[in-house]
């Protein structure tokens, strides 16, 4: 007997799986959840008591070493000797006691620089790109492609800060770090022609504070001055096509080996639109379909190659990758969005018949789903 | 013993709905939070189990999950949204003991792992064939398949409980479904 082939027959089973959790059970916790939380104002309290004690504390020795005259007469130091200042850029501060002059500015690379609204700052290093996938209160989370990227995080509690490249996660408080990411997946494309089969390579270096690097199978913590490996994945299907850059020259299929793996095949696709080189995208995601149809990656590829279809203006080429996406499983993760896309691209090549099929079939399939406004107004428009 | 312990918390009674029971909870009413325990409790414990695999931290996690409910309950905007919220919670602080445990895994390779069981014997082997292969799988990966696909979250709720974008919560999913066909030998996603 095949235990899962794809269906939901094993995901129901698991589903209905008793849980272990009992009246007694049920009641058990509850007492600990009350007595925790009478607990809480008692515990809040003594944690409070700590933290104005050390705030006095903090207090008398600061007062005490800023009083004037206070550190001479304790420690008698002597008269410091004239100190030669340089500075770059900031004039000199009145009444410093300092003879400042401004140094000749120094030729340096001005690298992009990303700033967020807490004050975080990531410079864009190497042809490095960053996205901004969740930024909230609590939360900010950066997808880096490619490149070399030093971020400056403002400490801050509260809020849980993570950058993802190729895969890799790594988390921080407040501290200073750069990750540099290579390899095929990562859109520093070698342009050869010849397919990146590596995985990429993620390299965290620390500078200040603490980081945890997490690739998925193990968790690493960095302090300053380590620096860490690590090998990362291929990239997802929601990579950003870069449509403003003009593509480069097609490179000979020479060096290409005979019958590349799909692996293979989708990292040279992942390089190629990283690049903005979207036929040379096209061309692998194709290969992936059409030699490697039986292959569950084939489903994703469908998805991606719409995406590279409609990117390049090929409108039809695009709705009939998202039809064969949402045909391969019209029940799988991708796809609502291929319906939703399929029918967008439908319209986009003048084909209203049936870009109003595919809308339709989405509402019907996807009530209140997340592109159900945007179905809406197609049908609207193709009233 | 459950029937000796009738008279303190009538788990089962029907009581306001979770805005009413927000709304009095708010006001200091203990008995409402104990309605609202009994009414979610069950629920947050079987996503936490289906999440971990196993009942080791199961109690912990609920506990803590309805102490910081109960110290934030101030701050929730939709009341209506109670489950979600709650979920959400529980979900996190899942996530977190997860990291916790592949910190250790050397103990957890020592000890030995348990899978959540079907009741069923004839059902048994799909489920537990296919618990040990999402075992194989990253947790974060892992976890947004789980609530997806066995829980039936919608995926918006995915993301959030996940503390990602809609995007990548999708392309997680993805991933999971490629990663557990490769492992199961399923044709399609």
């Amino acid at each position: 007997m095949k235990p899962y082939a794809g269906d939901d027959d094993a995901v129901q089973r698991l589903a209905a799986a008793p849980v272990p959790w009992d009246e007694v059970r049920q009641r058990r916790v509850l007492g600990r959840v009350e007595a925790a939380m009478q607990a809480r104002p008692a515990a809040r309290r003594r944690e409070r008591w700590l933290w104005a004690s050390m705030a006095v504390a903090a207090a008398i020795v600061l007062g005490w070493v800023l009083w004037p005259g206070s550190v001479e007469e304790a420690l008698d130091v002597p008269e410091l000797a004239s100190v030669d200042v340089e500075m770059v850029g900031e004039p000199a501060i009145a009444g410093s006691g300092a003879d400042v002059e401004a140094s000749p500015s120094i030729p340096f690379v001005a690298w992009p620089e990303l700033r967020l609204p807490d004050r975080s700052r990531a410079q864009l290093r190497h042809g490095a790109r960053v996205d901004v996938d969740v930024q909230r209160e609590d939360l900010v989370r950066l997808v880096q492609h490619g490149g070399e990227v030093r971020y400056e995080v403002t400490p801050d509690r509260a809020r849980a800060f993570v950058v993802e490249a190729a895969g890799v996660e790594v988390r921080v408080v407040g501290t200073i770090f750069t990750i540099s990411s290579s390899g095929s997946s990562s859109g520093s494309s070698s342009g050869s022609g010849a397919l990146a089969v590596e995985p990429p390579r993620v390299t965290v270096e620390v500078e200040r504070g603490l980081v945890e690097v997490d690739n998925g199978q193990r968790v690493a913590e960095l302090g300053p001055g380590d620096r860490l490996s690590v090998e990362g994945q291929a990239a997802g299907e929601d990579e950003v096509v870069v449509l403003d850059e003009p593509a480069p020259l097609p490179t000979p299929r020479t060096a290409r080996p005979a019958t590349p793996g799909v692996e293979a095949l989708l990292a040279d696709a992942d390089a190629a639109r990283a690049s903005g080189n979207l036929r040379r995208a096209a061309a692998a995601l194709y290969e992936v379909v059409r030699r490697h149809s039986d292959d569950p990656r084939a489903y994703g590829a469908y998805f991606q190659l719409g995406k590279v279809e409609r990117a390049r203006g090929h409108h039809v080429a695009a709705a009939v990758a998202f039809v064969r996406c949402w045909n391969r499983s019209p029940r799988g993760p991708l796809a609502e969005d291929a319906r939703a896309e399929a029918a967008v691209a439908w319209h986009a090549a003048g084909r209203d018949a049936d870009a109003r099929t595919a809308a339709e079939g989405y509402l019907a399939r996807h009530p209140g789903g997340t592109h159900e406004a945007r179905m809406r107004s197609l049908l609207a428009e193709l009233k | 013993m459950v029937a000796a312990l009738a008279h303190v918390l009538p788990l089962n009674r029907v009581a306001d709905d979770d805005e009413v029971l927000v709304g009095r909870v708010l006001r200091g009413d203990a008995l409402a939070f104990r309605d609202l325990y009994g009414r979610h409790s069950r629920y947050v414990a079987g996503v936490v189990y289906r999440l971990m695999g196993d009942d080791a931290e199961l109690e912990d996690i609920v506990q803590d999950a309805f102490v910081r409910a109960a110290e934030r309950l101030p701050t929730l905007r939709e009341p209506a949204q109670l489950r979600a919220w709650l979920v959400t919670i529980a979900v996190r602080l899942t996530q977190s003991r997860l990291l916790r445990r592949r910190r250790r895994s050397w103990i957890r390779q020592q000890l030995g792992r348990a899978a959540p069981r079907a009741s069923d014997p004839k059902d048994r082997a799909p489920a537990d064939e296919l618990y040990s292969a999402l075992d194989q799988v990253p947790d974060r990966l892992r976890v947004p398949w789980i609530l997806h696909r066995v829980e039936g979250f919608r995926l918006e709720d995915v993301a959030a409980s996940c503390n990602v974008s809609l995007a990548t919560v999708k392309r997680r999913i993805a991933e999971a479904q490629t990663r557990l066909d490769r492992r199961l030998g399923g044709a399609t996603p």
